[in-house]
């Protein structure tokens, strides 16, 4: 799984000119699933996430995790994450079980702190505040 | 150099509340040089950058490229992008690149992506404390290495 964390004071989808989901203060996750990998390697870096020292303690030293913050998790689907951008024009990645991953990580997460989870393949529109910025790229 | 780009109907970057730079229709690049990193790496990134087709054409196809659509491009210097997430529970900067050298770097960049589309390039306020906000379209968002 490759990951993209966004630190937000705010983030939302739209989808058809309606907010679809919400969160406030926490962490935005766009997720791309590959062809490699599986739901055990998934759930693992989920608890990873939820141990990362992303937010800022009041001395403006990052050392507090999404738990401390209390903050929450907006986790969506981005298969471009895994796109091959060789030839300038991305091709996704076929993976048959993206959708069970996806769902297996999301589920990780909630486990951690309220997960909020978009869906695959519905066009939508992200609104981020990202503050910082800080933007993390991790993968299994 | 890494990035991050996310194809945007919109982007600004605010610093103390007040906005430094705002575009429309186009992409918000977060970019963190690395210590590896030459003018050469650079380039290369300006020349990958500015082939990439990922706007829509009248089909409903990511055909075009941002110069096709007469779009603009925010860049904002992000060295957190650089940082190693694989061990431990606090990222490490050891392969984000130092300012000046760092900043040197992320002009060039934003230099050679304007000579080379034509289109406008914005930039937030390197090193600075920003909130950057954007509205991602689809969402389409792609990680590059170099």
């Amino acid at each position: 799984v490759k990951l993209v964390l966004q630190r937000v004071s705010s983030a939302k989808v739209r989808h058809q000119d309606q907010t679809r989901l919400e969160i406030k203060r926490g962490i935005l996750i766009l997720a791309g699933v590959e062809p490699t990998d599986t739901c055990a390697a998934a759930e693992s870096l989920a608890k990873r996430v939820g141990d990362l020292r992303l937010f800022e303690d009041a001395n403006g030293e990052t050392t507090l995790t999404i738990k401390d913050v209390k903050g929450e998790f907006l986790v969506l689907p981005q298969p471009m994450l895994s796109a091959d951008l060789s030839t300038g024009h991305p091709r996704e990645v076929e993976s048959g079980d993206a959708q069970e991953i996806f769902d297996w990580f999301c589920g990780a997460l909630g486990r951690v702190r309220p997960c909020k989870c978009g869906v695959l393949g519905l066009p939508m529109s992200l609104q981020i505040t990202n503050e910082g910025p800080a933007t993390y790229l991790l993968e299994t | 150099m890494r990035i991050l780009i996310q194809r945007v109907s919109s982007g600004r970057v605010l610093v103390d509340g007040a906005a430094v730079a705002e575009i429309g229709r186009g992409l918000v690049i977060l970019a963190g040089v690395e210590t590896a990193d030459t003018s050469a790496t650079i380039g290369a990134m300006a020349r990958k950058v500015t082939g990439l087709r990922i706007f829509d054409d009248a089909a409903g196809k990511t055909n075009l490229s941002c110069e096709d659509v007469g779009g603009e491009f925010l860049c904002v210097s992000q060295f957190t992008l650089c940082a190693d997430l694989s061990k431990g529970k606090r990222p490490g900067f050891e392969n984000a690149m130092k300012p000046p050298r760092s900043k040197e770097l992320f002009d060039e960049f934003c230099t050679l992506l304007a000579a080379a589309t034509g289109r406008p390039v914005k930039t937030g306020v390197f090193g600075a404390t920003m909130t950057v906000e954007l509205k991602n379209e689809g969402p389409a968002t792609y990680w590059l290495e170099m």
